[in-house]
C-alpha cells in the first residue's frame, strides 16, 4: 500500500516535471526518423527517388513502422495539431 | 474568520464534485468503458499517440493547464469580496469546470483523437474551423497582452526581480545546451539549474535593479520574439522545464505556510454587487476563468492528453482530477491574498499589479516557514512572473502559426515566421501601452470562457449525435455562452467605448472594444451553426452536417 502510493507519487512528479521534456525528446527523434523514412520509402507515398536497391534491402527492417509513418505523412495537420507539438 | 474554514468549502466541493457527480456523469452519461480501445492504443506511434500511466498524465495535465491565470483571476476578483470569488470558484468547477475538461477529452477519444479544429469541422460545419481559428488568434492576442502587462508591471515595480529574471533566461539556454548538445545527465543539469535560479532570487534581493515600464516591456517582447523564432529545444522547452520546479516549490511552500499560519481573512467577505470594473454578473464570471472553468483546458485535453490515455477509465482521474487540483491552487491564491492586507484600501492600491498582491500574500505565507521576508517576497514574485513568462513564450509562437494558417494562402508573407511574429509583437506592444489592463484581463477571461462554451457546444453535439442525455452539457453551455457574450458586450459598450469617447487611452480602448465585438460575432456564428447541427442530430440524423460531408468528399 505504502509502496504503491510512493510509486504513484513518483509517476505524478514524473508527469509534472519530466513528461513534457521526454515527449519532446521522442518527437525530435521521430522527426529525424521520418526524414530517413522519407528517403527510404518516399516512392510508397508518391515521392520518387533513384535508389530502390537500398529501399528494398532495408524494407524488412522498417515494414512494421510503415503504416504509422504513412499515416503521419499524409495526415492534414491544422493549427491545433501544431499547438500540441 | 479563520482562513482554515475556507478549506472546508474546498473539501465539500472536491469530495462531492469528483467522487459523486463526476463519477455519476462518467458512468451513466458518457458510459466510460475500460475495455474500449483508446486512440493511444489504436494508433500508437511512440510520440503523439502513446499510452501513458494515469499518474504521469495527471501530472502532465496539471502542468499544462495551471499557469498564472488561476492565481491572477481570483486576486483581481477579490474586489467583489472573497465570498463571491469562492462561490464562483466552487460552483463553477463543480457544475462546469471538471465536466468541460473531462468531456473535451472524451469527445476527442471517441473521435480517434481528433483535435478541436477537426471536431468543429465534423460536428458543426466546415466554416466553423476557420472561424475558430480567427477566434483563437484574438484570444492569443489577449493572452499576450494580459500576461505581458503582468510581467512588465511585476518587474518594473519590484527592483528585486530584474536580476533573477535575466539569470533564469540565461539558465534556460544553459539547460538546453547541457541536455541537447553536451548531453549532460538530466539530474545533474536540473540540480545545477535550480541552484543557480534559487541563488539568483537571493542575489536579486541584494543587487536591486530599477527599470522603467517601457524598458521592461521591450525586453519582454524581445524575449517573445526569440521564443517564437528559436527551435523549441533551444529555449522554450528548457525554460519550461527549469521553471516548473520553482513554481511548484512556491505552491507547496504556500500550502504549508497557510496551514501553519492559519491567519484570519482580513479583506471584506463581500463589498458590492457592482464595482468600478462592472457588475458582479457577468464580469466576475469572466474575471475568474482558470480555477473555475477555462477554455484553454479543452485545447490541452483534446490535443495532447486524449491521445495518451490508455484507458477510458483514466479520463476522469486525469482531466477532472487536474481541474480540481487547479481549483485548489485558486483557493490558495484567494486565501493568501485575503489574509495579506490589513484593509481593503491597501489591497485596492495594488490591484493593477497582481504580482505585487501575490508577493505580499504568498510571501507572508512562506515567511511562516522560517524564510527571511525579503527572500520569501522575492520568491513569490518570481514564481508568478515565471509562470506568466511561460505563457508568453508559447503565445507568440502559436500566433505565428495561426496567422500563417489564417492568411497564408491569400497573403504569402504571413507565412514568414519573422514577419508574423513581429506583427504579433507590435499589436501586443500597442495594446499593452495604450490599453487598460483590468479591462483587457476581463476580455481575456471572456475569450477563455467563450472557448469553454464552444467546447461544451461540441460536447452537446456529440451527446446529441449519440442519442445520449445532452442536458448535462447544454445547460452549462447556455450559461457560459450567455454570461460571456453579455460580459463582452458590457465591456465593449459600457466600458471601453465610453472610455475611448472620453479621450482616455483612445486607441487601446477602441481596439480592445473592436476585439470584443469580433469575438462576439465569431461566437454568434458558431452558435448559429451549432444550433443547426444540433437540430439535425436531435432529429435523428446521426451523420455530420451535409456541408461537412460534401466538403470532405
Amino acid at each position: 500500500m505504502i509502496l504503491e502510493s510512493l510509486r504513484n507519487l513518483r509517476d505524478f512528479f514524473k508527469g509534472l516535471f519530466l513528461y513534457n521534456l521526454l515527449g519532446h525528446f521522442h518527437a525530435q527523434r521521430r522527426c529525424m526518423e521520418d526524414v530517413f523514412m522519407l528517403g527510404l520509402l518516399g516512392p510508397m507515398i508518391g515521392i520518387p527517388h533513384l535508389f530502390h536497391y537500398y529501399s528494398l534491402r532495408l524494407l524488412p527492417c522498417y515494414a512494421r513502422e510503415y503504416p504509422a509513418w504513412k499515416k503521419r505523412m499524409v495526415k492534414e495537420r491544422d493549427f491545433f495539431d501544431q499547438v500540441s507539438d | 474568520m479563520n482562513s482554515l474554514w475556507v478549506l472546508l468549502w474546498w473539501i465539500v466541493i472536491v469530495v462531492l464534485g469528483y467522487w459523486v457527480y463526476a463519477r455519476h456523469v462518467a458512468k451513466s452519461i458518457f458510459e466510460v468503458d475500460g475495455g474500449r480501445a483508446t486512440p493511444a492504443k489504436m494508433y500508437m506511434d511512440g510520440v503523439d499517440f502513446m499510452p501513458a500511466n494515469k499518474n504521469v498524465l495527471f501530472g502532465f495535465q496539471l502542468n499544462s493547464i495551471a499557469g498564472a491565470a488561476p492565481i491572477v483571476g481570483p486576486i483581481v476578483a477579490l474586489q467583489w469580496g472573497w465570498v463571491p470569488a469562492l462561490l464562483w470558484l466552487g460552483l463553477g468547477v463543480f457544475f462546469i469546470g471538471w465536466l468541460h475538461d473531462f468531456s473535451s477529452a472524451m469527445v476527442s477519444i471517441r473521435n480517434d483523437g481528433d483535435t478541436f479544429g477537426a471536431l468543429s469541422y465534423k460536428l458543426i460545419s466546415p466554416r466553423a474551423r476557420k472561424i475558430l481559428l480567427t477566434f483563437v488568434y484574438f484570444y492569443l492576442l489577449l493572452i499576450a497582452t494580459a500576461f505581458g502587462n503582468i510581467i512588465t508591471a511585476g518587474i518594473s515595480k519590484d527592483p528585486t526581480q530584474p536580476f533573477p529574471m535575466l539569470i533564469i533566461i540565461g539558465v534556460a539556454f544553459l539547460v538546453g545546451h547541457m541536455i541537447y548538445k553536451a548531453r549532460v545527465n538530466i539530474l545533474v543539469t536540473t540540480v545545477i539549474a535550480l541552484a543557480i535560479i534559487f541563488l539568483s532570487i537571493y542575489l536579486g534581493t541584494v543587487w536591486k535593479i530599477s527599470l522603467s515600464y517601457t524598458t521592461v516591456l521591450i525586453c519582454v517582447l524581445i524575449f517573445g520574439y526569440f521564443s517564437s523564432i528559436l527551435p523549441v529545444w533551444r529555449f522554450i522547452q528548457p525554460y519550461n522545464y527549469a521553471s516548473v520546479y520553482v513554481v511548484y516549490f512556491g505552491i507547496i511552500a504556500g500550502i504549508i505556510g497557510i496551514l501553519i499560519g492559519a491567519k484570519p481573512m482580513t479583506l471584506p467577505a463581500f463589498t458590492s454587487w457592482s464595482i468600478g470594473m462592472g457588475p458582479l454578473w457577468p464580469i466576475l464570471f469572466l474575471t475568474i476563468a482558470c480555477g473555475s472553468i477555462s477554455g484553454w483546458h479543452s485545447l490541452v485535453s483534446s490535443t495532447a492528453t486524449s491521445r495518451q490515455l490508455e484507458n477510458e477509465l483514466d479520463v476522469r482521474p486525469v482531466t477532472a482530477g487536474a481541474m480540481f487540483a487547479e481549483f485548489t491552487i485558486s483557493i490558495i491564491a484567494v486565501i493568501v491574498c485575503a489574509t495579506a492586507f490589513s484593509d481593503k484600501a491597501a489591497y485596492l492600491k495594488q490591484v493593477g499589479n497582481p504580482v505585487g498582491i501575490f508577493t505580499s500574500g504568498l510571501g507572508g505565507a512562506v515567511t511562516s516557514l522560517g524564510f527571511p521576508a525579503s527572500y520569501a517576497n522575492a520568491l513569490a514574485g518570481a514564481m508568478l512572473i515565471i509562470l506568466a513568462l511561460t505563457i508568453v513564450n508559447l503565445v507568440f509562437r502559436f500566433m505565428k502559426v495561426a496567422s500563417a494558417e489564417l492568411l497564408g494562402d491569400a497573403l504569402p508573407i504571413a507565412k514568414n515566421p519573422h514577419i508574423a511574429t513581429i506583427v504579433a509583437l507590435i499589436i501586443t506592444f500597442i495594446l499593452i501601452k495604450t490599453g487598460t489592463w483590468l479591462y483587457v484581463w476581463v476580455l481575456f477571461g471572456g475569450a477563455n470562457q467563450l472557448m469553454a462554451a464552444l467546447a461544451l457546444l461540441l460536447t452537446t453535439l456529440f451527446l446529441a449525435q449519440k442519442a445520449k442525455n445532452y442536458k448535462v452539457a447544454i445547460y452549462p453551455m447556455y450559461f457560459m455562452y450567455i454570461t460571456t457574450v453579455c460580459g463582452l458586450f458590457y465591456m465593449a459598450f459600457f466600458k471601453l467605448i465610453p472610455a475611448a469617447m472620453k479621450g482616455q487611452k483612445v486607441f487601446g480602448n477602441a481596439f480592445a472594444a473592436a476585439v470584443a465585438v469580433l469575438l462576439i460575432i465569431c461566437a454568434l456564428i458558431l452558435a448559429y451553426d451549432g444550433w443547426k447541427a444540433f437540430r439535425k442530430y436531435r432529429a435523428g440524423v446521426v451523420s455530420a452536417p451535409p456541408e461537412a460531408e460534401k466538403a470532405a468528399a
